[in-house]
């Protein structure tokens, strides 16, 4: 009887450590896929890269001065080919590395300013506009509100109110990492050397990263099929097409580890057979 | 039988303890999230909708030009516009103004022709029309205008005349210009001023006008 009590007791301990550990490769797989994607300083600038985010972005911008060329008495013709993506991406750039490096977000149109004083300057000439024309208070206000414009969808919406919490979160993510990857080594060794019988201490670690590679897959199944990431509205569309991007490859992150989770306890599923068989032989 | 009956426990415990340790995984990480995930959650629903954002920069047209000369419409008969919409047209003879009527005075509006502010009333309902357009494109004729002349407003549910009584020149931030909450139907147009200057104006000019003639709308919105 005691033996029996005995035996029932170090399995309920064995079950509740399993449990531990699944709790603990979950959790390293969600803080893996967050560390290799939203928390990467590069995962941003490649996402980007991958969409059509300068190109959508660019559209919004000349749409935006078209709009206050159209109040400011310019030609439609102005705008139409002014916005230069190389100096988009380049000031986009410096503002998504001024926003991981945890400097003050601020983007410095001054070259952005200067070619569109460049080109006033061609215009007023081409069009032999002369100063009862224009005033020179009514064309600094004209590029005020341009380089406004301009700076406001530099700026990634939302980016300089997280910046601070974001950064706090990436300090932390990979102490957490840490502890999990420390409390995954120590229960998988606690398995091993308590256990007479290996396959007993194999078929424990089987049931933990069956369920965590199932909890793992759960999450992003159920994101995927809800719809939920197309009901994504941003005003504008380079950014809901470039958060919706980050979003989706998060999730098909999270697909593959927890593929890879399942794969794992499928081999330890056969290993845990075999070894069995060794050792009833 | 006996290894048999073994082998279904066995394979039995080998997916029944996954699914459930992967329950009890799912229910004590959200508990340990909880506090994270309410947040990411409330504020995640700021951004969902069932709506598709219209990003295209065309614009609907419900106005269809009508001969109803009678004095009242009743409401539910109307087809309120939402904004981005062109529910009718706006046209000054005197001063060569002929532009498409929206509601709102966003970019698609003031692109493509004139638009009434929101916060204000569209004609019928004996309250303000405050329309904008800018003064290098629609309302560039406005610079002509004097007193007395007539503005044309057709859409859908009724055509109306207004009759220019006044116009004057104000600062951009005064908010004197004009009264949105008058009971009174009255016509409001302005743009920036000074006319044909390349740049961001500090001053509007607007142009006020009376009700002449067009249906009143009655009877409540469906």
């Amino acid at each position: 009887m005691s033996i029996l009590n005995n035996q029932k007791f170090t399995t309920a301990m064995y079950l509740i450590l399993s449990f531990i550990l699944g709790l603990c490769v979950f959790f390293c797989s969600i803080l893996f896929s967050l560390r290799f994607t939203v928390f990467s300083p590069s995962y941003l600038t490649d996402t980007i890269n991958s969409t059509d985010y300068y190109k959508d972005l660019c559209g919004e911008i000349t749409d935006d001065l078209l709009n206050i060329g159209d109040a400011s008495g310019l030609d439609k013709s102005f705008f139409e080919d002014f916005v230069d993506e190389v100096l988009v991406r380049k000031d986009v750039q410096y503002y998504i590395d001024d926003f991981y490096a945890g400097k003050k977000l601020e983007v410095n149109s001054s070259d952005f300013q200067k070619s569109l004083r460049t080109a006033l300057d061609r215009y007023i000439n081409q069009k032999s506009l002369t100063a009862e024309d224009f005033s020179e208070k009514s064309i600094n206000e004209f590029v005020k509100e341009a380089d406004e414009i301009y700076v406001s969808h530099i700026e990634l919406t939302y980016f300089s109110q997280i910046q601070k919490a974001f950064l706090s979160y990436s300090f932390k993510i990979n102490i957490y990492i840490g502890i999990t990857l420390a409390v995954t080594i120590a229960v998988i060794l606690l398995f091993f050397f308590t256990n007479k019988w290996k396959h007993i201490a194999v078929r424990y670690i089987y049931y933990a990263t069956a369920s965590a590679g199932l909890v793992t897959l759960i999450i992003p199944v159920v994101v995927f099929f809800s719809g939920i990431i197309s009901k994504i509205t941003i005003i504008s569309r380079s950014l809901n097409d470039l958060y919706t991007a980050c979003l989706s490859s998060v999730f098909t992150t999270l697909i593959f580890i927890g593929g890879a989770l399942i794969a794992i306890s499928g081999f330890l599923l056969v290993l845990h057979s075999k070894m069995r068989k060794n050792a009833l032989n | 039988m006996k290894k048999r009956n073994k082998t279904n426990k066995n394979t039995k415990k080998f997916v029944i303890v996954p699914l459930l340790m992967c329950a009890a995984i799912l229910l004590v990480s959200s508990t340990i999230c909880f506090p994270l995930l309410s947040d990411v959650f409330s504020i995640g629903s700021m951004f969902l909708s069932d709506k598709q954002v219209d990003y295209s920069k065309s614009f609907e047209n419900i106005f269809v030009p009508t001969a109803n000369d009678s004095d009242t419409v009743n409401a539910k008969d109307v087809d309120f516009p939402s904004v981005n919409k062109q529910f009718g047209e706006l046209k000054i003879k005197s001063c060569s103004v002929n532009a498409k009527l929206f509601f709102g005075d966003g970019k698609i509006p003031l692109r493509n022709g004139v638009g009434v502010y929101a916060g204000s009333f569209i004609p019928g309902y004996n309250k303000t029309i405050l329309v904008a357009g800018h003064n290098n494109t629609y309302f560039n004729g406005l610079k002509n205008i004097k007193k007395g002349d007539t503005v044309k407003i057709n859409t859908s549910y009724g055509n109306y005349k207004y009759r220019v009584t006044a116009a004057k020149i104000y600062n951009a931030e005064n908010k004197k210009a004009y009264d949105l909450s008058k009971n009174e139907e009255n016509l409001i147009l302005y743009t920036c001023y000074p006319f044909d200057t390349l740049g961001i104006t500090e001053k509007r000019f607007f142009v006020y006008a009376e009700k002449v003639s067009g249906p009143k709308i009655v009877g409540q919105y469906e």
